[in-house]
This record gives C-alpha cells, structure tokens and sequence, in this order.
C-alpha cells in the first residue's frame, strides 16, 4: 500500500523548569492511503503530541520538533521549519525562537494550506474545541470559505436555470404524502440547485395552488437569486489555484534538501535489505537540483580502486539504482522520490535528476503578488467585502448543511444556526467530524473522539467513521487509550508506551498474538461484558504501577519497571524497533533480532 | 471506634418514590417555566453487603439520584429509607400500592427510617454511613489541600477523631487504597489520574461507612488503571462488608462489579434484574441496544450492532407513553403514539392537493393538534360521513405500512362539527413488572403487560 504519511525519527520536547522533557523519542510510523491505524496507549504516553507535531500544531514555546521527519505525499512536512528559525545567541544559553521570523512565516503559512485541506484533526472535547460564542454552521462554514474556496466558486460559476430533472424532483416533493420523504427530496432538490431549503418548503407549502403553478412559481423564484459576481468569483479562483500551486512548489524545492535520509534508507544496503546488490553507499548530498549518491569500492572484483574509496560508478551499476527506485514507487517513499526526473553517471556520483518546474517561475510569481495586492486592496473595505462574500457564504452554507446531513445530524439546517452549547456531546462531536470532513481531508487525526461520551454514542461516531472511511477514502490516525474501539474501527495497530513505539502490527495479528509485555497488559486489563474468568469473581489482570515521568524515564527499556518479564538487559540496553515476521514491528530484548542479523 | 447501637437490618438504603423535578426559571419575573423531570418516581432497594449498578446514557438522572439517594441534594416527592427492618419495607410498600390512606403508624414509621424527613442534625450522625466516590478525580480533591488533610476531613468533621488520630487513622487508609504513607504529605496535582481516584477512595473510607456511592468511578481514567480501581474497590468490599451503588454508563464495569443492575432511561428504571440474568437475557429493547453499543475487543467478530438513533430526549417534556418509544425499535400501537408525531404525515397523507389517493376529498384547510391524543383535520366544505370513511380508509392503509406504526395507534376516526376527529390510544407508560422470576420489565413487548383495551 502507498503510503500517504510517513514519519522518521520524530523527536518533540518541552522545556520546562526541571529540564527538557521529551514526550515523543524517535517515532516512526507509516499510515497508507485508506487506512486506519490505531495509535494505542495510555495517558501521558505521548499519543496526542505526535498527533499534535503531525499537524505542527504544538505551543510553541515551550514545545519544539527537535529532529525527524514528516513526509506526507511527498513533502517534508518540516522542511523550512526547524533549523531556519533557530537563533543561537553569544553565550550557551539554549537556542530562541524569533516567532516573527519570515521564514517561520511561510512556513506557516504553507502549514495552514495543508491543515484541513489536507489533512484534520477531531479533537479529544468537543466542547471546548468549539468556539462557544460562534454558531456551529458557520464554524463549519469557515474551513470551507478557506481551503475550498475553489469548489465553491466553481459551483457557482457552474449554476445553471433549473433544468427538467430538478423540476421532476420538485414535483414528486409536492405529491409526497411522507413529510420525512418529502424533506429527503427538498434537501436533494436544495443541493442540485443551491435554493434555500425554507424557500423551497414555502412554496410547496403554498396550500390550494395546483403543482403546476407552484412548479411555476419556484422557477421564476430561481430565476430571481444571485448569481454572485463572476469576475470575481474568476479571480479568487485563479488566486486561489496559484497559491496552491506556488506553495506546493516552494515545499518541494525544500522538500528536496532533506531527501538525504530517505536515501540512505533506500540505497544503502546495511539498511535497505533489498539494496544487498549495491556496493556500500559513502556520501549522500541532496541538492536543489539533483541528488547525489557516491557509493564505496568494495574492492576485488574488476574495480580498479582500492576498498573504501570512492566508487568510479558504471552503467549497471546506474540501471540497479534505477530499478530500485521505481521498485521504491510501492514502498514508504515512494511518492517522494516520484519528483525524479532522471538518473545520471556522472563522473564519481550517480545523480538523480529533479522534475522542473513546468511554468515559467517568473512570471507566476510576479502575477500572484499583484493578485494578493489587488486581493488585499479589494477587500480592505468592509462594505464591498461583504457583498462580494455573500454568495460565497450562502454556498458554504448549503455545502455544511450537506455536510451535516453526511454525518447523520437530523434537523441539519436548525444545528447550523445553533450555538455549541444548545447541542449534546454526541452532537457537538458530529459536527467536529464534519468540520474535519470539510476539506475532504486524505489523511483524519482523531484523537480521542469518543472518550468523552456514553457507549451508545461512541457505537453512533464508530458507525460513523466505520461509514465515511468507506465513502471518502481518507486514512485515519484513531488515538484511544481503548483497544476494545481499536479492535472495531483499525487495519493496524501501533502501541506507544513513555513516547516510544513498542509494537507496531496489523490488528488481527495483535489481537491473536500480543508480542510486546505492554501490549499484552493493555489486552488483559480490557473489562468485557464477555470474559469467561470474570465469572469467578477473581481480581481483573493489571498493569502494576503507572507510566514514568517523561523528565526521568528509566534506563534501558522504559517499559522494565512495569515488566514481569524484565531481566538484566532490560534495566541497561534499550531495545530497537526490529521486524519480528511479516508486517510486524516489536521493541523488545524477548525476541530475537531477525534482520539486524542479516545486515551485518 | 463505636458502631451506632441501632440493628444491622437487611435493606440498607431503599428508595421509595423518590422524584426530583428541577425548575427552569425564565421570563422577566424569574418565574417557573417548565421542569426537568431528572428522577420521575423511581423505586431501588439495595440490600446490606450487595453491590447494585445503575446504568443508563448521560442526562437519564443516575447522577441526580445518587445524589438523592445521600440526601446532598432534597426530593421533590418520595422517601429514602435507611437501614429498614424487612417487614416495615413490605409494610410501607403494600401501603403504597393499595394507597392506604396515611395512618398515624406509617407517617411514624417513615419519620424514623426516611433520610429526607430526618432533621439536618439527626442526617450529619448518619452521613458517616454513606461517603461518596465522584467521577472525576481531578475535580473532586480540593487542590490546596495536603493528601493528610484531605483524608483525615471527614474524621474531623464528623467528631469522630482528634486531629492526631486522624492524621495516623489517614496513613493506615492510603496504604489500605494502594499508596504509600509519604504521600500523605504531598498535593493531589503531584499524582496521576489512578491515584487520585485512590486518595477519593480513602477519604471515602475515612469514617467507616456502610455504604459508598460510586459515581462512574472509572470513567475518566484509562482502561488499564481502570482494572486497577475496580481491583481495589472489590478487595475493599469483601474486606470491610461494604455496600456499593455503582453509576456507571460502561456495561463491561457493571459486570464485573455488580450483583443487580438497574438500567435508568430519563429518570425511570426500565429493567431491573441480577447481573448474570441480565447479560444472559436482557429484555427491554433499550437494555438490548446498550449492551449492543459494547465493543468487542476481538477484530474477528463483529456484533450486531442496534444504534439508537438521535439523543435522549429532553427531560422537560419527556415522550408520553413509554418513554423509550421515540428511539425504540420494536414500537407498537400503544407504546405511546400521540397526535403531535402523525401532525405532520397527516398535513400530506389527508391533502388532495398533495396525495394523489386522497383526491376524492376537499381540499385540507387546516390540522389542529388537541392534547396528545386528539387530531383535527378541517376542510374547505364541512366534512360528511363519507369523508370520514376515506380518511379512515387512508389511516387502515398507512398503518399496514412498515413506517406507520404511530398510525396504527389511532383508535378511533369520527365527525365533530363538520371537521374529522383522530382519536388515539391514550399514551400510558408501561409499568415496571416481574416478567420472569427476579427480572423486572417495563416494556409493552412482554405478556401481561399490555393495557386494558378501552
């Protein structure tokens, strides 16, 4: 499967008064397109930060992304964002942050065409993620009137008269005897014609009229609505086409400074086990135009070099890197070394040649800034701004409501003018999905949705989810503490214990055959209405003690305090992350180290 | 320390009736507008050492009557009896339900055993009887208060120690609850989610209750510190001979911890039975669908699952009949259909303009709603008894229909001043009978329970 999201070796820290407190250490995971994967563990194991790093939605001060890399559809999430907007002052104090920083600057800026759009997040609380003071639609409204502004003027240039099939919806509204039935049609017949749905129940509900004047009547109505002004919804359109694509561009060209670490994982045959061909890569220097690998001699064997220096590459060797690359199209990076143009000999390197840019940059460049100016200049007069936004709003509007409906909120058009706390948990946490579903997301973060609400509801939002995944596509990040909901919703599983990784499997796999200690406690301690030892009466299996503070986690394995299993080398080495069978990763001394083995 | 010299009768705690109706003030005076009908009649007995659950979604009036239940808040109407000899309950119960007018015994009877016509001072001596366990620990320790001090409270409050003997008495308690004696001099943000719902737990403890109440003690912590808790709170029990109400909406916690279970649906009790009955044989469609809301830890299977839809309704004006009957899935005519659910349909159904089969009617002017159980249907020309005929027609056609149960509960179609009447079924709610030895139901879809057809 084709990974959409890939992250390596991801580090995020707080500063705090008693020192650095590092809540996720070198996270790797991998989530492919469509798919669920759980993110398991208990509170205070570092779950929501590495949701909240993902979405580079940390505080900053005192968080930071302190290494790694987050490559979501080919782009290094934090290229442009780490190194630039460090300052190291005179003396040895630790490195500031200058929020200000331009760089910093456009990097978020390129983060926020990437948040909800994107990729989104449902949060833990509903309630205290909703802004108590707005109306929910229009909260919903909002993520559309930003990232899909697109769509919706495309809807609205697109609108034509009624044509023969809406007016038969119309009619069958009319005949209807079944008021529910009825309110199915108007909303299709709303959706298929942008007319407001309490309009369009007006004129049906005109009593005494027969249906062909009322059929009349709704057509001259339509006639009537505003069709916004087409100049302008033409202008934000484009405007809105070239940001895109001119941010896009702009993380791609930094995107290409860090491939070095992906490289390595690619060619380099003590890491990759399918490079075992290649001889042994020696430096590796991304550039903006091209990437360049320089492998070793090996010695022996036709090379008229001595071992360790630098290989004079040759024509094979050439096509095995080729090969490997597209082989590599399947695999985690595949979609970020997609941007290869070619690969060249060159005299001691082979170089992967970059694609360019296809447009003029020049020229693209200057048309943007003077659309942004002419954008700014525009709506810098309120009055004018909120005439020209009208029709963009009543869009959104129908779109929500649409949206609405999607998420199974009955009375969809009476939420939308509701106020957060006029709603129930299981409601407020439908319209968080919907406002996550709003950009049609390919990646959802769902950190804790259900937590705060009842069991039935929690079956009403996994039914949900369960429905929408197969609808829309998008992969999900599911982060509970539960595994019971993990077992119902996820493809795969990773655990996290004390900010790391321990085990990382397909549910199923999980579910059979717990590897991991940690993993094993979390799957006992699950109160079921089903267990046959709990007949008994005996005491529930647990997990003694609880998670260590992240400021001072134990040596070696941080699990080992808590293990039943731990021996010596628990307490002193920390176990890596090794494969242990097909599509399983484990982070324990228990089980033999398979490919470690096989790469030395 | 001195138990009270008062027998250690069978029925610990019963309620008798109990109601709690909150206000709702608005307008410019302030005046009542509506009430929230929280706990609507609700009758529990929990016997001395056994551990009952309550179980029901949020907003159904569990919270609400734990806290009757400790007299932390005052009913509306009914009794709660603490510590009753067996024959007095039966006594007062048969007096309630053949409605014996109130003799001077009873009210003597109930004057002594009632917590809420207790005095206030007489209620503090018996307050060391019953503690409570809240929901969320990081909420109920006050923050500026050492552990010591939180824990050794309810000794000084009550009278029932000095200070240093509170202080030692708190020391033994946390290391009763699974903590250490030096965390007596620390503050509850230095401990973790597990460990504060420890610390609540031992200030519970402090005054050697009888009873404790456990207010979704579990919920706000992670599934494996969960397990723990329960762990400890069982241990506790069979130890101390404890007597536990637990609220919980988590069905797995109630059947790992209770004897009996009461399964609450806006602020009445629809089924109530044992435990293992009751996972075994769950017979209220609503009971049914919560336990369907479990999920399974296992990816292989998958339950079938009943969602319910929509929210509880609101408790100010809670649906008429059974009240269960807007989300149920086995509705039946005379589950409580009224005319304000057919309002709508019948504007359509009953129009000629709209629905083709009706065209041999006038056309509909107006529906008017009258009470719950009376529709009328007004048209251009004064209605006659072959109009009558049609709309009764049109009703027998409807309620064949998979989605016209609420019309299967009109009884009757007749004329009044030219306008047809839709007279329906009066809504009564199902009472909560004994439909299998020890397994109480109130639900229509049970023999014996149905209403006298009138």
């Amino acid at each position: 499967m084709e990974p959409i999201l890939v992250v390596r070796g991801l580090k995020t820290e707080f500063s705090t008064s008693h020192g650095i407190l590092r809540a996720v250490d070198e996270v790797d995971l991998e989530i492919g397109k469509g798919e669920v994967l759980g993110l398991v563990g208990e509170s205070g194991c570092g779950k929501t930060v590495t949701a909240l790093s993902i979405m580079y939605l940390l505080q900053q001060p005192p968080g930071r992304i302190a290494g790694g890399e987050i490559w979501f559809r080919g782009l290094n999430l934090l290229a442009g964002s780490e190194d630039d907007i460090r300052v190291v002052p005179r003396t040895n104090a630790p490195p500031k942050f200058l929020p200000s920083d331009p760089l910093l600057k456009k990097h978020r800026a390129r983060m926020n065409r990437v948040r909800g759009r994107s990729m989104s997040m449902i949060f833990q609380e509903p309630m205290s993620s909703l802004n108590p003071v707005l109306r929910v639609g229009y909260q919903v409204a909002e993520v559309l009137m930003f990232q899909r502004r697109q769509e919706i003027c495309d809807r609205l240039l697109s609108r034509q008269d009624l044509t023969e099939q809406d007016l038969d919806l119309f009619r069958q509204a009319v005949a209807t005897g079944d008021a529910s039935e009825r309110e199915r049609l108007v909303a299709d017949f709303c959706v298929r014609t942008g007319l407001r749905p309490d309009k369009v129940h007006a004129l049906i509900d005109a009593s005494g009229l027969p249906v062909e004047e009322r059929v009349a009547r709704v057509q001259r109505f339509a006639g009537r609505r505003r069709q916004g002004v087409g100049w302008w919804l033409r202008f934000l359109k484009r405007l809105d086409a070239m940001e895109e694509t001119h941010y896009t561009r702009e993380w791609e060209r930094l995107s290409r400074l860090s491939l070095g670490q992906p490289a390595v994982d690619l060619f380099d045959p003590a890491r990759n086990p399918r490079a075992k061909g290649l001889p042994p890569l020696a430096t590796v220097s991304p550039r903006p135009e091209a990437l360049r690998l320089c492998f070793r001699s090996t010695g022996g064997s036709g090379g008229d070099r001595r071992k360790g220096e630098l290989l004079m590459p040759s024509e094979d060797l050439r096509a095995r890197v080729e090969v490997l690359l597209q082989e590599s199209a399947s695999g985690p990076f595949g979609a970020i070394f997609a941007i290869v143009k070619s690969v060249a000999l060159e005299k001691d390197a082979i170089e992967l040649r970059f694609r360019e840019p296809a447009t003029d940059l020049f020229r693209t460049e200057t048309e943007l800034w003077s659309r942004r100016l002419l954008y700014r200049i525009v709506t810098s007069i309120p009055v004018v701004r909120s005439v020209l936004d009208r029709p963009i709003e009543e869009e959104a509007r129908r779109h929500v409501v649409e949206l609405f409906r999607r998420v199974r909120i009955s009375e969809p058009t009476k939420v939308y003018d509701a106020y957060p706390h006029e709603l129930s948990g299981g409601m407020q946490q439908r319209v968080m999905i919907a406002m996550a579903l709003a950009g049609e997301p390919a990646l959802m973060i769902a950190d804790e949705p259900t937590t705060a609400l009842d069991m039935t509801t929690q079956a009403q939002i996994l039914g949900l989810l369960k429905d929408l995944r197969k609808r829309i596509d998008s992969a999900i990040l599911y982060i509970t503490h539960d595994l019971a909901v993990i077992a119902e919703l996820s493809d795969r599983v990773a655990v996290m214990y004390a900010g790391k990784i321990v085990e990382d499997a397909p549910v199923a796999d999980l579910f059979a055959n717990p590897l991991h200690p940690y993993t094993q406690g979390l799957l006992q301690s699950i109160v079921s209405t089903e267990s046959q030892k709990l007949e008994a009466g005996a005491p529930l299996p647990t997990i003694p003690g609880v998670v260590p503070d992240l400021l001072t986690p134990p040596s070696g394995c941080r699990f080992h305090p808590r293990c039943s299993f731990a021996f010596d080398r628990c307490r002193i080495e920390e176990p890596k992350l090794l494969s242990h069978g097909p599509d399983r990763r484990v982070a324990c001394h228990l089980y033999p180290e398979e490919v470690a083995s096989g790469a030395t | 320390m001195a138990r009270p010299s008062r027998d250690r009768n069978e029925i610990l705690l019963a309620a008798r009736g109990l109601k709690k109706h909150f206000p709702v003030k608005g307008g410019l005076l302030q005046r009542e507008i509506a009430t929230v009908r929280a706990v609507d009649g609700v009758d529990l007995v929990i016997r001395r050492g056994e551990t009952v659950a309550l179980v029901g979604e949020s907003g159904c009036g569990k919270t609400t009557f734990g806290r009757l239940l400790l007299r932390l808040i005052e009913p509306t109407e009914g009794d709660v009896l603490f510590n009753v000899p067996v024959e007095v309950f039966e006594r007062l119960r048969t007096n309630a339900r053949e409605a014996v007018p109130d003799d001077g015994h009873t009210k003597d009877l109930l004057r002594q055993y009632s917590l809420t016509r207790m005095r206030r001072r007489s209620m503090k001596a018996l307050r060391r009887f019953m503690q409570p366990v809240f929901q969320d620990p990081f909420t109920s320790l006050d923050p500026r208060l050492l552990v010591k001090d939180i824990v050794a409270e309810p000794l000084l409050v009550s009278g029932l120690a000095t200070r240093p003997e509170a202080y030692e008495q708190s020391a033994r308690l946390l290391q009763e609850v699974g903590l250490r004696p030096e965390h007596l001099y620390r503050f509850p943000h230095e401990f973790s989610g597990g460990q504060r719902q420890r610390i609540a737990i031992a200030r519970a403890l402090a005054p050697e209750p009888e009873f404790l109440l456990l207010d979704e003690p579990t919920s706000a912590l992670d599934v494996s510190v969960q397990a723990q808790i329960l762990n400890l709170l069982k241990d506790i029990q069979q130890r101390q001979s404890l007597t536990y109400l637990l609220i919980t909406h988590n069905l797995s916690v109630v059947r790992h911890m209770a004897d009996r279970v009461a399964v609450m649906y806006l602020g009445r009790i629809l089924e109530r039975t044992r435990t293992a009955e009751l996972f075994a044989n769950p017979m209220h469609p609503y009971t049914k669908a919560l336990l369907s809301a479990v999920p399974l830890p296992d990816p292989k299977r998958r339950r079938e699952r009943i969602i319910l839809p929509g929210d509880v309704p609101s408790p100010i004006a809670p649906p008429a009949g059974c009240r269960f009957h807007t989300r149920c899935n086995a509705v039946l005519p005379h589950c409580g259909w009224s005319s304000r659910d057919v309002a709508a349909t019948a504007a359509y159904l009953f129009d000629p303009s709209r629905n083709p089969e009706a065209s041999d009617l006038p056309p509909l002017e107006e529906v008017t709603i009258r009470g719950e159980e009376v529709l009328l249907l007004r048209y251009r020309e004064p209605a006659t008894e072959s109009h009558r005929l049609r709309v009764e027609a049109l009703v027998r056609a409807r309620s064949s229909r998979p989605d016209g149960v609420a019309f299967r509960a009109i009884a009757r179609v007749g004329l009044d001043a030219g306008r047809v009447v839709l007279e329906f079924l009066p809504p009564l709610e199902p009472e909560l009978l004994e439909i299998v030895p020890h397994h109480f139901v109130a639900c229509y879809l049970y023999p014996g329970t149905q209403p006298v057809a009138t």
